[in-house]
């Protein structure tokens, strides 16, 4: 049951973040600034952190079927999500077994999460010559108001997922 | 035991790893069709895009026309005053059009490449990914939709389509053209003044037009449309307004800014466009 549910939320998620994108009105972009969703990493970084035990890879394998999707839909190269979503969920995964779970580890690796996969991302699109902006710039125009707007979101959905995900946990525990 | 896991892991990352850049070298070839399960993904995911998007643009119109309301007063005064103006405008349109259509038959021309049929559309969804500016429309393949057929709005061209799925297709936005996507435009008015609509400055939210011809006839003011020789896009279509206009960084041609007609941050509803004179190509394609 909770196998699929997971997906199912993701699957919200990934929906909701294009649609979000289509109907904020032109004011709000704010000039210069640009600020992309990354709901589905977020809610894979909830799953790594809460639902995920020491070996298995729910979260991760959800994060690369969804960064997959959204290279699939949203974008016109394959694999740059891919790529970026699932090192910067693995980075987590084992940075998971050092810390303890608590609101703000979970911001630090949201941060860090968002981050990576963004500078990676940029990383790639720039080396194929898909963006042309250099990095001062985007660390201002993009990264910043990104992080800013996707820790927002992860302020929303924390306090609903929490702990419906540490009780699914134990639920496949018993 | 650990050892041998931790071995295993390099491998399976590793392999991952040549895997994805496989696939990003194999996307980056540019690809005309989309395959059978690229396209059942994007009606899957176009379908449940189109569900979530009626009822939030349901509200989001309600705010809109409590604006809305705000400013008819002032709208409708400025209104009827075009209106004078309309009317006589109506009247000489309709008389050219009655000419041009006696002077065709007279000449035996049936149909230009002016002449387009539109199907309209509504934006479901905007690529969240903004180093693509890609929005999904509700309308693919039963349609009649086809890759790179032209889409505007009232105001003027937005983009093209770029990938069409048996129900939706994904539409690439002027602002986000590049080498890869060029349009051939020209001046209105002015056929001598030919150029590409090659790309599109980000910074200043401009479109770039290269004067191909040489000439220093360009001026600022000036509109320029689609010229209807790159084979797909009908003639005609407005493009936007000359703001600028400078010498190239080789200095041997003019590069104009241009200032998009249509709003490309905000698109609701557009059209798609069909030419009723498909070049060559293409027809060649369908009898296949």
């Amino acid at each position: 049951m909770k196998v699929f549910l997971l997906p199912l939320f993701m699957f919200l998620f990934f929906v909701s973040q294009s649609v979000a994108a289509e109907l904020i009105p032109d004011s709000v972009w704010l000039g210069n600034l640009y600020y992309i969703p990354h709901w589905t990493l977020i809610f894979a970084i909830l799953i790594v952190t809460f639902y995920d035990k020491e070996h298995s890879y729910v979260g991760l394998l959800n994060g690369l079927a969804f960064a997959f999707l959204t290279d699939l839909v949203y974008t016109s190269i394959l694999g740059v999500y891919l790529l970026a979503y699932g090192l910067s969920l693995y980075f987590i995964h084992v940075l998971k077994r050092f810390l303890h779970k608590n609101f703000f580890v979970v911001l630090l690796y949201s941060i860090v999460g968002l981050a990576l996969s963004e500078v990676m991302i940029y990383g790639m699109y720039f080396l194929i010559g898909q963006v042309s902006l250099d990095f001062t710039a985007y660390t201002f125009s993009r990264l910043i108001p990104t992080i800013l707007i996707n820790i927002v979101f992860l302020l929303i959905i924390y306090p609903i997922f929490v702990k419906k995900l540490v009780k699914w946990k134990h639920e496949t525990e018993k | 035991m650990p050892a041998f896991l931790r071995k295993r892991k390099l491998i399976v990352f590793l392999l991952s790893f040549i895997l994805v850049v496989g696939l990003i070298g194999y996307s980056l070839r540019t690809e005309d069709s989309t395959s059978l399960p690229a396209q059942f993904a994007m009606d899957t995911v176009g379908f449940f895009q189109n569900i979530m998007h009626t009822p939030i643009n349901a509200v989001v119109e309600i705010f809109d026309s409590v604006n809305d309301i705000r400013n008819v007063y002032d709208q409708n005064k400025v209104l009827k005053e075009e209106l004078q103006d309309y009317k006589t405008l109506a009247y000489k349109v309709n008389e050219l059009e009655n000419e041009n259509e006696e002077l065709r038959a007279i000449s035996e021309i049936d149909t230009t490449i002016s002449d387009y049929e539109s199907l309209n559309a509504s934006v479901v969804a905007r690529s969240p990914e903004r180093w693509f500016q890609q929005v999904t429309i509700n309308r693919g393949k039963q349609h009649g939709v086809e890759a790179n057929m032209a889409v505007r709005t009232a105001e003027g061209m937005v983009g093209k389509v770029v990938n069409v799925s048996q129900l939706t297709s994904t539409v690439q936005l002027l602002s986000g053209f590049g080498t890869d996507h060029q349009v051939s435009a020209i001046i209105d008015g002015d056929d001598s003044v030919f150029g590409l609509v090659e790309g599109y400055d980000s910074e200043t939210e401009q479109l770039v037009f290269r004067d191909l011809t040489g000439d220093d006839e360009i001026e600022e003011g000036q509109a320029v449309v689609t010229s209807g020789l790159g084979g797909v896009f009908p003639r005609g279509i407005l493009i936007g307004e000359i703001s600028s206009v400078e010498l190239d960084s080789y200095g041997l041609t003019m590069v104009a800014y241009v200032e998009p007609a249509a709003n490309l941050h905000d698109i609701s509803q557009v059209m798609v466009v069909d030419r009723d004179l498909h070049s060559t190509v293409i027809d060649e394609e369908e009898e296949e």
